[in-house]
C-alpha cells in the first residue's frame, strides 16, 4: 500500500515537474462565436453576438448602448495603434502555443487571362480552399492558384483540392489572399442599418458579406477581406508576422495585467520593427500577430504614463481611473480639448502623462504607439511572450478602410 | 544437471527462435559468442521525383495528404526521396534513400549480429548493430544503430516460455517476422508495417502452449515497450515520452498438419502516444493475421487498424522536433502469394516468385481521407545459402481522396548472409 502511494506520488511530482508544453490549440471564427456564446474572453473580446451592445459603441466609451445587428453575429472592431496611426482590426482565429502558422492553397477557376482585367472567373464558379477549419493547419491566409479550365466548363466540377490537382488543369499562382472560413451570418460589427465605423472617429469601415466556397467537396462560408494583406516567406509559406503589444501593468501578484487600452500593433517580429508596408495606405502587415505583454513598469526616465482620455468622455475617464488611478488618467489641457483631431488620441498611452496638461499637445507627447518606441522606452524584460498569435486584417488604418 | 538445463534450453530456444525469428535457430549454435550478419546491397529507380508528393499540390503539412511510404526501395521501407520542396512536413515520413528519380545503387544495410550463449545458464544475450550507408541534403547522412539489443531468459525447462528484456521485435502481426532483407520473401515492407513492425524497448514475454493430439498450438506474445510497435521515424523507440509503457500483444494458434501448415492471430496494441509528451493522448491498434503454407505455396495476409488522438503541439518523433500532434486513423490490409520452386542442390538453390496486393485508407485530422492501394510483384532467387537475389515492381495506386502522381518503383535486392 505504501509502496503504491509512493509511486503514485512519485508519478504525481513528475507530472507536476514536467516543462509546460506548447498548446496547440486554434480557435477559429466558429470557436470564437461559440466563446462569445459561452461568455469565454477570447470569444467576447472577438465576437459580439447579434443584438448585443457594441462595446466601443456603447458606454463607457460614448453615451448609451448601440447594439450588434440583430440579423447576424458582428467581428468586433478593434481599436488599435499601428506606427503612429489610429488603426483598428478585427480578430478571427488564435493559435495558441503554435511555433508559426502557414498559408494554404486557394483555388480559383478561370477560363483565362485578360491582358487588361487580369483573370477571368469561370461563370457561377466558387472558390476552392485547400484546408478546411476541420485542421489545425488550417488559417485563412491563402495563396490562390488560378486554375485554367476551359470555357462552358461545369462551376461546380472542381470542388476540392484534390480534385483540382488531379484534374491537371494548368495553375497561375495569384496574390495572396486573407479570408476566413466561418458561418454564413457573420460580418464585421455594425448597427442595424449602417455601415461598421471605427469606434473613436466614426470613419465608416468596409462591409465583409460571406460568400460561398467549396473546402473537400462541401460547401462553407467565407469572410474575404481581400489580397495582399500579409506577407509570407515564398520558400515555405510561414506567414510573417508582426508583434502586438498589449500594454500591461504588474498586479499585485507581480504578474502583468492587461490595460484596457488599444493594442499597438507593431511592423516587424518583437525586436525588428520595419518600415510600415502599406502601398497606397493599404497596409500589408498587421494582420498575423504575435501578441506580448508590454509592462509599463519603470519606463524609461521613470515618468508615471498616462492614458488620453477627452473630457467629453467622462464615463471612460471615471472607468480609467477607477482601474488604473487618477495619476495615470491626466486631466487634458484646454489646447488639448481644442484639438479637432483629438479623438485620433483617445486611450492612447503617453511615456509621460504630464504631456497632456501641456499647450503643445501632441508634440509634447511620447506616445507608446509605434512598435520602436515602445521597444525603445521598455527594457528588455518588459516584454512577456504571451505564446500567441492572433489574426484579422486591418480594417482600418491611417484614415483609410482597407 | 546442467546439461539437461542446457538442451531444454537449446530445445525451447528452436521453437522460440521460430516465434522471434531474429535470429537462426539456437539449436544449431554451441555456447559461446556467433557472430553474423548480411549486406543487402540494392539498386532502384523510381517514377517521377522520387517521393509521393504531386506536383502542384502546396497543402501544409506536404505528408498529410499523400502517402509518403509509397516508393520504398528496400526491406528497411527506406523510400526514394522524401524531398518536399521546401513544404513543412509534419514528420509523418518514412527515412529516405534521397536517390529522388535517378537510377542509383545503394548499400541499404551491413547487420552485424552478436550472439551470446552462456553455457551454465537458460540465456541467451543478442545484439544486432546495423550501418545504414546515406547521403543527402546535407552530405553523409550515413547512421549507425542499434536495432536489437535483449536478454532473454527461459525460466522453466518444462514450459515454452521465455522472458526478454531490451530492444526486440515488434509482437504485433507477422511481418516483423521478415524484417530483415535476408529473412524477407520479397524486398520492401508493406503499406502497414510502419505500425507493426517496429523495433522498441522494454520487456516481452512469449507463451506456447502445444496440443500435440490436434497437431496444434496456441500461443501469446505481449510486450510493454517505450514505442509500441510503429516505426522508430514515427515513435521513438529509445526512451519513453510519456513516461508510461505500450503495451501490445498477439493471441495466435498454429495448425501443423503433415502437408499443410496454417497460423492464424489477433494482435492488439494500447498506450500513450510515444511521439508527445502527454500521458492521456492515447492509441491502439487491431490486427488479424493468417500463414497458410501448402507444399511450397504460401499465403500470407494481415489487415491493421490505427487510431491516434490528437494532442498538444510538442510532436517529436524519430525525425526530430514536430509541431502538432493530429488526431490519426488508418486501416489497411496486404496479402502475399508466394510459391518456392526448388531448383537444384548447386549454385541456384530456390525460385520463388510473388504477388502481393495491399490496401490503405488514412485521414489526418482535418484533412480529406484517402485510399491508396498497390501490386507488388517480383521474385527471390536463393544461390548457395549465402546469397540471395531479388527483383521486384511496386505498382502505387491512387484509390480515392489524394491527386494522382507517378511514384511507381522497380527495385532490386542482393543479400549476402555470413
Amino acid at each position: 500500500m505504501h509502496s503504491r502511494i509512493a509511486g503514485i506520488a512519485l508519478m504525481t511530482a513528475c507530472a507536476c515537474n514536467s516543462p509546460p508544453r506548447p498548446a496547440g490549440e486554434l480557435a477559429t471564427l466558429s470557436a470564437l462565436i461559440d466563446g462569445a456564446r459561452a461568455n469565454t474572453p477570447d470569444g467576447t473580446a472577438s465576437v459580439t453576438l447579434r443584438g448585443q451592445p457594441l462595446r466601443f459603441l456603447s458606454d463607457p466609451y460614448t453615451t448609451g448602448q448601440q447594439p450588434q445587428d440583430p440579423a447576424r453575429d458582428g467581428l468586433v472592431v478593434q481599436p488599435a495603434f499601428a506606427d503612429a496611426r489610429p488603426a483598428a482590426f478585427v480578430t478571427t482565429e488564435i493559435w495558441d502555443g503554435f511555433p508559426r502558422v502557414w498559408a494554404q492553397p486557394l483555388y480559383v477557376p478561370v477560363t483565362g487571362f485578360d491582358p487588361v482585367t487580369g483573370p477571368v472567373r469561370l461563370p457561377d464558379s466558387l472558390w476552392i480552399f485547400g484546408c478546411g477549419t476541420g485542421s489545425r493547419f488550417y488559417s485563412p491566409y491563402w495563396q490562390t492558384y488560378f486554375v485554367t479550365v476551359p470555357a462552358g466548363s461545369d462551376p461546380d466540377a472542381l470542388r476540392s483540392a484534390e480534385q483540382v490537382l488531379s484534374s491537371g488543369f494548368p495553375l497561375t499562382p495569384g496574390p495572396l489572399r486573407y479570408a476566413t472560413i466561418g458561418p454564413q451570418e457573420v460580418e464585421v460589427a455594425h448597427t442595424e442599418g449602417a455601415p461598421p465605423v471605427h469606434p473613436f472617429t466614426l470613419d465608416p469601415l468596409q462591409a465583409r458579406l460571406p460568400m460561398q466556397a467549396w473546402v473537400d467537396g462541401g460547401l462553407v462560408w467565407a469572410v474575404d477581406f481581400g489580397a495582399d494583406r500579409f506577407r509570407v516567406n515564398p520558400a515555405n509559406f510561414v506567414v510573417q508576422e508582426v508583434a502586438l503589444f498589449r500594454l500591461a501593468l504588474l498586479g499585485p501578484d507581480g504578474q502583468p495585467q492587461a490595460m484596457d487600452v488599444p493594442p499597438v500593433v507593431g511592423t516587424g517580429p518583437l525586436g525588428t520593427p520595419r518600415a510600415a508596408d502599406a502601398p497606397n495606405g493599404f497596409p500589408r502587415f498587421g494582420a498575423f500577430r504575435h501578441e506580448y505583454y508590454a509592462v509599463l513598469t519603470n519606463p524609461a526616465g521613470g515618468f508615471t504614463p498616462g492614458v488620453f482620455v477627452s473630457a467629453s468622455r467622462p464615463a471612460l475617464r471615471q472607468q480609467l481611473i477607477a482601474q488604473l488611478g487618477a495619476a495615470m488618467v491626466p486631466v487634458p489641457s484646454d489646447a488639448a480639448e481644442r484639438l479637432p483631431e483629438r479623438e485620433q488620441y483617445t486611450l492612447r498611452v503617453a511615456l509621460d502623462g504630464t504631456c497632456f496638461t501641456l499647450t503643445d499637445f501632441p508634440n509634447s507627447c511620447t506616445w507608446f504607439d509605434t512598435q520602436q518606441s515602445i521597444e525603445a522606452n521598455l527594457s528588455t524584460t518588459a516584454f512577456v511572450d504571451l505564446k500567441r498569435f492572433s489574426s484579422g486584417a486591418f480594417v482600418f488604418f491611417d484614415g483609410v478602410a482597407p | 544437471m546442467k546439461a539437461a538445463g542446457v538442451l531444454a534450453l537449446l530445445s525451447a530456444s528452436s521453437a522460440l527462435a521460430q516465434a522471434d525469428a531474429y535470429s537462426p535457430p539456437a539449436a544449431s549454435q554451441g555456447s559461446g559468442l556467433q557472430i553474423n550478419g548480411y549486406a543487402d546491397v540494392g539498386f532502384a529507380v523510381a517514377q517521377g521525383n522520387g517521393t509521393s508528393f504531386a506536383p502542384g499540390d502546396t497543402r501544409i503539412p506536404a505528408d498529410y495528404g499523400v502517402d509518403t511510404f509509397a516508393t520504398a526501395v528496400n526491406s528497411r521501407g527506406d523510400v526514394a526521396s522524401t524531398d518536399s520542396g521546401g513544404r513543412f512536413t509534419n514528420g509523418f515520413l518514412p527515412r529516405s534513400m534521397s536517390i529522388g528519380g535517378q537510377p542509383s545503387i545503394f548499400l541499404s544495410t551491413f547487420d552485424v549480429d552478436l550472439k551470446y550463449v552462456p553455457t551454465i545458464a537458460p540465456l541467451l544475450l543478442f545484439g544486432r548493430v546495423q550501418f545504414l550507408p546515406r547521403y543527402g541534403g546535407s552530405g553523409n547522412e550515413t547512421r549507425v544503430i542499434v536495432e536489437q539489443a535483449f536478454a532473454r531468459v527461459v525460466p522453466f525447462s518444462s514450459l515454452e516460455l521465455a522472458l526478454s528484456i531490451g530492444k526486440f521485435d515488434s509482437v504485433f502481426g507477422i511481418e516483423y517476422l521478415e524484417n530483415q532483407a535476408n529473412l524477407r520473401t520479397n524486398i520492401t515492407p508493406s503499406l502497414i508495417a510502419r505500425y507493426t513492425t517496429g523495433t522498441s524497448l522494454g520487456i516481452k514475454a512469449f507463451y506456447r502452449l502445444q496440443l500435440p493430439g490436434i497437431w496444434s498450438a496456441i500461443s501469446l506474445n505481449a510486450a510493454a515497450t517505450n514505442g509500441g510497435t510503429l516505426v522508430e521515424t514515427l515513435s521513438p523507440p529509445d526512451i519513453s515520452l510519456v513516461g508510461r509503457p505500450i503495451g501490445s500483444a498477439r493471441l495466435g494458434y498454429e495448425l501443423n498438419l503433415p502437408s499443410v501448415e496454417v497460423k492464424v492471430g489477433t494482435s492488439g496494441e494500447f498506450g500513450p502516444r510515444n511521439d508527445q509528451h502527454d500521458v492521456t493522448v492515447h492509441q491502439w491498434l487491431l490486427g488479424v493475421d493468417l500463414r497458410v503454407v501448402y507444399k511450397g505455396l504460401s499465403l500470407a495476409a494481415e489487415g491493421v487498424k490505427i487510431h491516434q488522438d490528437p494532442g498538444a503541439a510538442d510532436k517529436s518523433n524519430g525525425l526530430g522536433p514536430q509541431t502538432l500532434v493530429s488526431e490519426f486513423a488508418a486501416r489497411g490490409a496486404y496479402a502475399t502469394l508466394a510459391y518456392t520452386l526448388p531448383v537444384s542442390d548447386g549454385a541456384l538453390r530456390k525460385f520463388t516468385p510473388y504477388l502481393r496486393y495491399e490496401r490503405r485508407r488514412a485521414q489526418f485530422e482535418g484533412f480529406p481521407a484517402y485510399t491508396v492501394d498497390r501490386w507488388t510483384v517480383g521474385f527471390r532467387l536463393d544461390l548457395w545459402d549465402e546469397l540471395i537475389a531479388k527483383a521486384e515492381g511496386l505498382l502505387n495506386g491512387e484509390v480515392s481522396g489524394l491527386p494522382k502522381v507517378d511514384n511507381n518503383v522497380f527495385t532490386t535486392s542482393f543479400v549476402y548472409s555470413f
